[in-house]
């Protein structure tokens, strides 16, 4: 049984469970609600409110999530009070000496992290906003200032935007959370770069990876089971495509949760673990689900529950559906629920899940060819304006309008809108990257284009400050310049001809034309002297068509080849 | 000298009232003939079926009324692929066109999409896991995804050839395979047949393509440890007493009337080439050129009119 609480004007959940007194307090804020050119914020804001605590022998810890930043501690009553009550005063007067040192310390986690599949999904399915971010660096802490960072604390971590959960028989005595007042900050929107689902985009991983929306609620929960058991089944015990798989469910909305499947493989066999997914996708879309399967996984889920119940696990959950302005689900509530649920649901619910979905393969090519679409990676349209020739590559143009820049490079664009843009990244060289919306980025590199130098002060001046994200000098061999290219090579590129098609294929029909030249003239002499002039024009007739075939042919080649 | 039938609805009684039914438009009576049908011949009656013209607005038909028709599904996916590779004709990579091979993926996707819904209805369809080899190769998916598909088939009908023969060409270098893996694998499933039965001719047909990458040496085929394997495939197969005509033996027959003339072995050719009649395949021959021609020069040399 979960009671509510409450301290200090902080929500509170409390529930007895075996072991050790745990306790959580749970703000509002997340990567989610930040933008790109100031990512990091939360996190700065977490790591300088735990920074008193280094020296101590406490269990505890903070997460900055998509949609939430969380401190949580072990201990006895004093402790966790000692702990809560501290995080609080620190929220409430950051310790701005430490800043600079806490935004190495953030270089320093990133650097040993990478991103994971969940991220790289988050960024192709929402773009560069929201819930799209944590698939980025934290670009913004470089430029993050203390009246920023006041600022954005004062906002997020208020009384109202938090909510305070204790595993253990009562709320440690002494325990004050001294929070400033302000709001419940609702939920940001998510955005979408998806034109169409399902879709897919492939990308280098050591994984496969997918996701989809749900609506908010025990079906899909037990179907995320579902989906998870039978990955474990089919990919990793009968074809031993994969060896760690799972599934796991964040919330979006008040309403919709993201479930996201990831299924690790090695290297050699991860076209067979694409195919393997795309098959238990399918099998699931057309229904091809059991009772016995049903009743399997509405088994283990009721135990899971109530084992949860008993240690405490359900609190958390339930903290945060609390802070989305959801109500407390008691767990025999819960359990009714889940027993409620048919074979139909999963039914209905995997046809949803399918077509919602978005893949990350490892390999290309992907599914295409089992219906999902190519996340777009380009855009539709370039925008008008001065065109600059990139050097040594002609054919490359950058294209820089007052709507934006567009980056055209074989008749493909990259363009970014200023009215959509996330974020641009300036390095003191002059070298520039824009990121839209979408997540769609160009980069200019001033020394690669002839005459631009002059028409960046223009695209400087079209971006504010708080989309501005100054970084870093780079090391003068990570700033590209134009590659000398012998003019053989660059006349080559121009006519965009593999070098073995002219050995084997331009020289000969050449040779042929000439020698069809030859016999032409040949011929004219012979028709004035009106010898033999019968069988000359039948050796140019047959030398002309062996020509013109050559010249087809080779025409057909390097059309392939290019 | 006797005329030759390469007609399949001459050799195999199936045939006739399968196309006569898909002509008619009647798919109850393509069902009676394919759900009468043992699993190899049934799928070699549906993708002799999918090579009919013009099947693909009859066959979706066919689908919206029941989804589920695994029969449907796996003709009309080998239908498409049949179209597929024709688009793509049998040339070289290097001499089909780009426009040509978009056409070509497109058609294979266009398959393996109604394939993909099929296998996930009907799990246990040898026919449609077959139809999705080709696929697989054409799209090139790689050899950990036909490998993984022959597996799914394989776990519900062990020794199926038809699938067989397609893994065996997946694992030729040409698809990216080696050598060892494709002889191994027709090894392999030659001796997990039970004898008698035709599997054994995935042996001649590794050596029938090494022969051809080593552009048609008289000298691999004469060795005498091919010609003693040879030998061996024959006998657990077609010298086999339990040896049946189950539908394309023929087919089965004649990659070994091929293998042992090209190895100049006329007596066991003579053999092979007494047991065909009259009857001959395209395929293996047309390596040789136009198959009526080769046929008769390579039945002369056996001493058969």
């Amino acid at each position: 049984m979960i009671e509510q609480h409450e301290v200090d004007g902080v929500p509170t959940l409390l529930a007895p469970a075996d072991g050790p007194m745990r306790a959580g307090l749970v703000f509002r804020v997340g990567q989610a609600d930040e933008t790109l050119a100031r990512k990091g914020i939360t996190h700065l804001v977490e790591h300088l409110a735990l920074f008193s605590f280094g020296a101590t022998d406490y269990h505890y810890n903070g997460v900055t999530g998509n949609a939430y930043t969380l401190f949580h501690t072990q201990g006895d009553s004093e402790e966790i009070a000692t702990f809560l009550t501290g995080v609080c005063a620190s929220l409430r007067d950051l310790p701005m000496t430490r800043v600079a040192t806490e935004k190495e310390i953030l270089r320093t986690e990133a650097s040993g992290r990478g991103t994971s599949v969940g991220d790289g999904l988050g960024l192709w399915r929402h773009g560069a906003r929201d819930f799209g971010l944590s698939g980025y660096p934290e670009w913004g802490l470089q430029s993050i200032t203390e009246d920023d960072l006041r600022s954005w604390a004062s906002r997020y971590f208020t009384r109202e935007n938090a909510v305070l959960w204790v595993v253990g028989d009562a709320v440690p005595t002494g325990l004050r959370l001294d929070l400033p007042a302000g709001a419940r900050m609702p939920l940001p929107q998510p955005s979408s770069a998806l034109p169409r689902t399902p879709a897919f985009f492939a990308s280098p991983s050591n994984a496969l990876g997918w996701d989809t929306v749900l609506p908010r609620d025990t079906e899909s929960a037990v179907f995320a089971d579902m989906v998870e058991r039978r990955m474990f089944r089919e990919l990793r015990q009968e074809a031993g495509l994969s060896y760690t798989v799972g599934v796991s469910s964040e919330l979006l909305t008040a309403d919709t949760v993201l479930v996201t499947a990831i299924a690790d493989a090695l290297p050699e066999k991860q076209g067979a673990l694409l195919g393997g997914f795309v098959d238990l996708m399918a099998a699931l879309r057309v229904g091809r689900i059991t009772e016995d399967e049903v009743t399997a996984v509405l088994g283990k889920r009721c135990d899971d529950l109530s084992q949860a119940e008993k240690n405490g696990g359900r609190l958390p959950g339930q903290a945060l559906n609390l802070l989305v302005g959801n109500e407390i689900e008691q767990l025999d509530e819960v359990l009714a629920q889940t027993r409620a649920v048919t074979r139909d649901d999963m039914v209905e619910r995997a046809a949803e899940a399918y077509g919602k979905g978005l893949l990350l393969t490892p390999v290309v090519p992907g599914p295409a060819w089992a219906g999902y679409a190519a996340a777009p990676t380009r855009s539709e349209q370039a925008v008008d304006g001065t065109a600059y020739r990139g050097r040594p590559d002609g054919d490359r143009r950058l294209i820089i309008g007052s709507d934006g820049v567009t980056l055209a490079d074989h008749g493909e664009f990259a363009t970014v809108r200023f009215d959509a843009l996330a974020a641009m990244l300036a390095w003191p060289d002059g070298g520039r990257r824009l990121i839209g919306h979408d997540a769609i980025a160009v980069s200019i590199e001033p020394s690669l284009y002839r005459g631009l130098s002059a028409a960046m002060t223009a695209v400087d001046r079209r971006v504010p400050d708080d989309l501005r994200v100054d970084m870093p000098p780079r090391s003068p061999d990570m700033i590209p310049s134009p590659a000398r290219v012998p003019w053989r090579r660059r006349l080559r590129a121009r006519l965009r001809v593999p070098h073995v098609a002219i050995l084997k294929l331009i020289l000969p029909s050449a040779m042929l034309s000439l020698a069809c030249l030859a016999l032409a003239i040949g011929i004219a002499v012979v028709g004035f002297t009106g010898d033999r002039a019968l069988q000359s024009v039948a050796a140019f007739g047959i030398l002309l068509v062996a020509a013109a075939r050559y010249a087809r042919r080779a025409r057909a080649v390097i059309r392939a080849m290019r | 000298m006797s005329t030759l039938i390469f007609d399949p609805a001459l050799m195999y009684a199936e045939v006739t009232p399968l196309i006569s039914a898909l002509t008619r438009r009647d798919w109850a009576g393509c069902r009676t003939v394919l759900d009468a049908a043992p699993a190899t011949a049934r799928t070699r009656l549906i993708v002799l079926g999918g090579e009919q013209s013009d099947l693909d607005g009859f066959l979706r038909g066919v689908l919206r009324e029941a989804p589920d028709d695994g029969a449907a599904a796996a003709m009309l996916g080998s239908h498409l692929t049949t179209v597929a590779w024709q688009i793509r004709s049998r040339k070289q990579a290097q001499f089909v066109g780009r426009d040509q091979f978009r056409a070509f993926h497109e058609m294979l996707a266009a398959a393996e999409e109604v394939l993909v819904d099929g296998a996930a209805r009907n799990p246990a369809d040898a026919a449609m896991w077959t139809a999705r080899m080709p696929t697989a190769r054409g799209l090139e998916l790689g050899q950990p995804e036909a490998r993984r598909r022959y597996d799914r088939l394989s776990a519900v009908e062990p020794n199926h050839l038809p699938a067989q023969e397609h893994l065996l060409q997946q694992l030729c270098p040409k698809w990216g395979g080696t050598w060892e893996t494709a002889f191994t694998f027709a090894r392999d499933a030659m001796r997990a047949a039970p004898p008698g039965s035709p599997n054994a001719v995935l042996v001649a047909e590794a050596h029938l393509e090494r022969w051809v990458d080593a552009n048609g040496s008289d000298a691999y085929m004469r060795s005498a440890e091919v010609i003693a394997e040879l030998h061996e495939a024959a006998q657990t197969s077609i010298w086999h007493a339990g040896f049946g005509r189950a539908h394309g033996w023929v087919r089965v027959l004649s990659t070994f009337a091929m293998v042992f003339s090209l190895a100049d072995d006329q007596p066991a050719a003579e053999r092979v080439f007494a047991a065909l009649g009259g009857f001959a395949t395209k395929r293996p021959w047309d390596y040789l050129g136009d198959p009526a021609a080769v046929v008769r020069e390579r039945r002369r040399r056996a001493g058969i009119g």
